[in-house]
């Protein structure tokens, strides 16, 4: 066995903030003679605080041809401890075929704590009845989010760099699942012992038979736990064909009670509706209720957002029955049940980008303002190319958007599609601005869904805090 | 509910000329891999130079959309596939397949193109020991246009998947190519909207029904 000190970085920009370069390999790779090399790329601190860790394998030039090695199993360690499967990103990936010599290495990019330490990773590999481990490991130092300056106001635009990506335990991985639809509320001084609530939808590869609602809660809106005694998911569907759920919103009604709000499909009836629970403590949920049943032929309320407001419920949707999608708003009753809700009415929420539509949103009442997020898609598709956009209007049915995305659609290895957010009115370094929990996904090699968090600037746009 | 779909009214889809590339990946190689010569093997020769070359057709694709009330049936399709070449070179858009309109009436939506999506030569094979042709990546369609989908005047791309056919009657001992043997879609599959190869986020519908039979090597 041989050790090859390696000392390559790169810097991963991300919007006007570029990423700080946080680790020095101490220890690059091992090989066995002839075998495939494990080499330490870069560490990338992220301007939210999140720290990457890249490693490369491949295979030595002068290796002999022949069948290729295939990846069976990848696993990383830190000092806190071995990480999730899912926190480990890019192409070195259980069922991966390496390269022949001199065609290219596989990439995995692990998601370690930003208190750095070392970092091991071991690699399976099979080629015919041999199988290798391949290991390497990294001394990466601590990653912290940037200090923001002066510069990091600009007059009239919410903005904010890529998020840190974030653990958010699912039913299908209780450690830390791919998950999207996340829907936050803050409580500062806590509710049934937790200062942050989350509702998601799991959806592991696009796999519409995982995208159940479940609920998460934290402390400090990094960390993620199931609460204990509650078992997700809430609702459970087979996914398609069969009937599905998706796009989770969480609310508070009257009396202190946490609401839940999804949306299912069931394509066998044409029909979509909108089902809620609620809780008074977040792990006993009441039975599922209907909020909304639709024809699809008549209207496909996607997206629901939830409010209640003086003392009824109210509602915004992406309505999709056809391109031009379109946001609605209706108004209803003390209770979000179905018999109770007015006509929707349609939403201005502004210009839409070039060849762009609303896709998905999440709403809330701040003040006397509205603010919310719109997700967007290319016109005449189901979720693509999407960005977020940020709202802001006196009333609940006139917006004013942000024009461009808010966080950049790209994060190399984590995500090149945005996709539904939530947001808080927060601070940070006592400055004001939102904190935004987005999910994004990976579209290409492969499929991959996570839940992102970062800091947003521009806090004077709608007023507030 | 699989039923239902079937028992639906069918809409015809003209369909037109495309590119498919189909089945086995390890024959191209130099040497026959093991699976392959525990089978009866056609090897390649000046009396038979393109037996890697074969022909196929099929009856059409179901296609069902979310939201829409009838399922869409394309026409008939037949076209020719090279194995010796390359996936990526030429003979991805030279070994065209020709679709026909199935002739039935109904509301037509324009031509429908299909091909195999595959980055590379294993993404695509024929199993002889399950008698199965197995797409990796899944298929494409592109359709000139599709209700609910899309801008008008615009083609729309649409993605399956991975899949896997399966024989409609098992020959024994099996025989490659598999001439004559006709390969169904044993369930649905997914289907996504998308373009250049990324797909959206939400599936638009199912692929119900694919069947093809390899006639013959050309």
């Amino acid at each position: 066995m041989t050790s090859i000190a390696r000392r390559r970085a790169a810097v991963v920009a991300s919007g006007v903030l570029s990423a700080l370069i946080a680790g020095i390999p101490a220890l690059a790779q091992e090989r066995a003679d002839g075998g495939p090399t494990l080499d330490f790329a870069a560490a990338t601190c992220g301007a939210a605080g999140d720290l990457e860790a890249e490693f490369l394998l491949a295979e030595p030039l002068d290796a002999p041809a022949g069948t290729a090695h295939t990846v069976v199993d990848v696993r990383v360690e830190t000092e806190a401890g071995p990480l999730a499967p899912t926190m480990i990103g890019g192409t070195l990936r259980p069922g991966a075929e390496l390269p022949g010599p001199g065609e290219g290495s596989l990439s995995g990019a692990a998601h370690v704590p930003a208190g750095g330490g070392r970092v091991a990773i071991a690699v399976d590999l099979e080629r015919g009845a041999e199988t290798t481990t391949v290991e390497g490991s990294a001394l990466v130092e601590p990653c912290e989010p940037a200090m923001p300056d002066e510069e990091l106001e600009v007059p009239d635009r919410v903005w904010g760099p890529y998020g840190g990506k974030r653990a958010i335990p699912t039913h299908v991985s209780p450690t830390g699942g791919q998950t999207t639809h996340p829907s936050v509320l803050y409580f500062p001084d806590g509710w049934n012992g937790y200062e942050y609530w989350m509702a998601h939808t799991p959806y592991p590869g696009s796999n519409s038979a995982h995208e159940d609602p479940n609920i998460a809660a934290s402390h400090d809106g990094v960390n993620w736990v199931v609460p204990a005694g509650l078992t997700n998911p809430i609702d459970d569907q087979p996914g398609l064909p069969g009937p599905y759920n998706s796009d989770t919103d969480l609310a508070m009604g009257p009396s202190n009670t946490m609401y839940l709000f999804w949306r299912v499909v069931i394509p066998d009836l044409m029909q979509e509706r909108i089902k809620f629970v609620s809780s008074t403590d977040g792990v006993h949920w009441s039975a599922p209720a209907e909020a909304v049943r639709s024809s699809m032929s008549v209207r496909r309320p996607l997206s629901p957002a939830f409010a209640y407001v003086d003392g009824h419920w109210v509602m915004w949707a992406v309505n999709i029955t056809r391109s031009p999608n379109r946001v609605e708003y209706a108004v209803g009753g003390a209770t979000p049940a179905k018999a109770t809700w007015g006509a929707p009415v349609p939403v201005a929420v502004g210009a839409m980008q070039r060849e762009k539509e609303p896709w998905h949103l999440s709403m809330r009442k701040e003040g006397d303002e509205y603010i919310g997020l719109l997700n967007d898609t290319v016109v005449g598709s189901t979720g693509r190319d999407g960005d977020l956009l940020f709202l802001a209007g006196a009333t609940p049915t006139d917006f004013a958007n942000s024009a461009k995305s808010i966080v950049p659609r790209t994060k190399p290895f984590q995500h090149d599609h945005l996709y539904r957010a939530s947001m808080i009115v927060s601070s940070q370094y006592d400055r004001p601005g939102y904190r935004m929990w987005y999910s994004a996904r990976m579209a290409l090699n492969p499929d991959v869904w996570n839940v992102q968090d970062v800091f947003m600037h521009g806090a004077q746009v709608h007023g507030a805090p | 509910m699989i039923a239902d779909f079937f028992q639906r009214h069918r809409i015809a889809v003209a369909a037109a000329a495309v590119p498919l590339v189909v089945l086995t990946a390890t024959a191209v190689t130099a040497a026959p891999p093991e699976w392959l010569t525990a089978h009866t093997v056609q090897e390649q020769s000046d009396a038979s130079p393109n037996f890697r070359r074969v022909a196929i057709d099929g009856p059409g694709a179901t296609i069902d959309l979310l939201g829409q009330p009838e399922p869409l049936d394309t026409g008939a399709f037949a076209g020719e596939v090279d194995l010796a070449r390359q996936p990526g070179e030429e003979a991805m858009t030279t070994a065209n397949l020709v679709l026909a309109s199935s002739g039935e009436p109904g509301l037509a939506f324009g031509q429908v193109a299909v091909s195999l999506r595959a980055e590379s030569l294993t993404d695509y094979q024929y199993n002889p020991d399950e008698q199965s042709l197995v797409v990796e990546h899944g298929l494409e369609f592109e359709v000139e246009r599709a209700p609910g989908i899309g801008v008008r005047g615009e083609p729309v791309f649409l993605y399956t998947g991975p899949l896997r056919l399966l024989p409609t009657e098992a020959v024994d001992p099996p025989v490659f190519p598999p001439e004559g043997q006709t390969f169904a879609l044993p369930a649905p599959v997914l289907l996504w909207e998308g373009a250049d190869g990324v797909t959206s986020s939400e599936p638009i519908g199912m692929l119900t029904g694919f069947a093809l039979t390899v006639t013959h090597p050309a």
